[in-house]
């Protein structure tokens, strides 16, 4: 039954395998069973919510004898995940990058026809028989729904980022001039971020329901990650 | 629902809700209360969706069986879906007995 757990990617098989192998020996394998664990390890594989983000350490026992922990857990803010098409095992992307770099070496692309001139980003030759309509959205300056909206998104997250360095450093001032308002002043500005971050996140939700493919999904924004991000940058006064 | 959590990751949810459990327990919980039965696959899917989430959390194992429990967050996130829910089937209700 081991062999079920080899569709799965490494970093969830690093995470999950132990336990679930130890579920799949209670569970006995049926048909059923062995087309429920194919599934879901395809999903595996390209939705990002299921991959792990780190090897992250369990709650140590002495906090587990409390039934749920009195403080949100600050989350750490990973790196996004890798697009689908560069998951590949490491070693065949080193063996791949070592036969290019060999070859430019070796000068196999020297003398190439067009080398050294900018790419006319204006011809698409994947656009096939939607040419027209392409054509058609960029004369009008317009692009998909999903794409204009993940756009908005990035300025808006890129925005939030900027304003809460910022906010950290008048914070980081007004604590040299003026202690005992500092605490007010950061809650103002974490309650402030709270709310555009929860504006984010509702554009995260319509972009997830207007995205052709799972694999252009970008996860939510939850209130519990956006504090955790918040308290990071920004961490209470001593 | 208000996360947009699939079935089988709300369903976790409950199971997780009195305390914590190990894959197979939340197996047979929900096999107990829902009458469905989640396989393994589905079930690691939405433990390692919610886990990713931050909305449960991974105990120290049980010799190779890891119990999980609900994060505040996901304690919060349940009683919002369950409340919700609740004013879903009471509307369906109270409309159905009146027409």
């Amino acid at each position: 039954m081991r062999w079920l757990l080899w569709l799965y990617p490494r970093a969830w098989r690093r995470r999950y395998g132990r336990e679930m192998l130890a579920l799949l020996e209670e569970t006995g394998a049926t048909w059923r069973v062995v087309l429920d664990c194919i599934w879901s390890a395809v999903e595996a594989h390209f939705d990002r919510e299921l991959v792990p983000q780190a090897d992250e350490p369990v709650v140590p026992a002495v906090a587990a004898a409390t039934a749920i922990p009195a403080e949100p857990e600050a989350r750490p803010v990973v790196a996004p995940r890798r697009p689908f098409w560069s998951l590949r095992p490491d070693g065949l992307e080193t063996a791949i990058d070592q036969i290019l770099s060999a070859a430019a070496a070796e000068g196999a692309f020297d003398n190439l026809r067009g080398a050294g001139q900018p790419l006319d980003l204006a011809e698409n030759p994947f656009e096939g028989e939607l040419a027209t309509a392409f054509r058609m959205l960029r004369a009008a300056g317009e692009t998909l729904p999903w794409i204009a909206l993940g756009r908005e998104i990035d300025a808006e997250e890129a925005q939030l980022a900027a304003d809460l360095e910022r906010a950290t450093e008048r914070l980081r001032e007004l604590a040299s001039i003026d202690p005992a308002a500092c605490g007010a002043e950061r809650a103002r500005a974490r309650r402030r971020y709270l709310e555009r971050a929860a504006a984010i996140d509702r554009k995260l939700a319509e972009y997830g329901a207007l995205i052709p493919h799972r694999q252009f999904d970008r996860g939510r924004l939850l209130p519990h990650v956006a504090a955790a991000r918040f308290d990071a940058t920004c961490p209470p006064p001593p | 629902m208000s996360l947009g959590l699939p079935e089988p990751s709300f369903l976790v949810l409950v199971s997780l809700a009195d305390g914590p459990k190990h894959g197979y327990a939340v197996m047979t919980d929900v096999e107990r209360v829902c009458g469905v039965r989640m396989g393994p696959g589905t079930l690691y899917g939405a433990i390692a969706r919610l886990d990713n989430l931050g909305l449960i959390e991974p105990l120290p194992s049980e010799d190779r069986r890891r119990p999980y429990r609900l994060t505040q967050a996901g304690a919060a996130a349940l009683r919002a879906e369950l409340a919700t829910l609740e004013r879903l089937a009471s509307t369906g209700l109270r409309r159905l007995a009146t027409s």
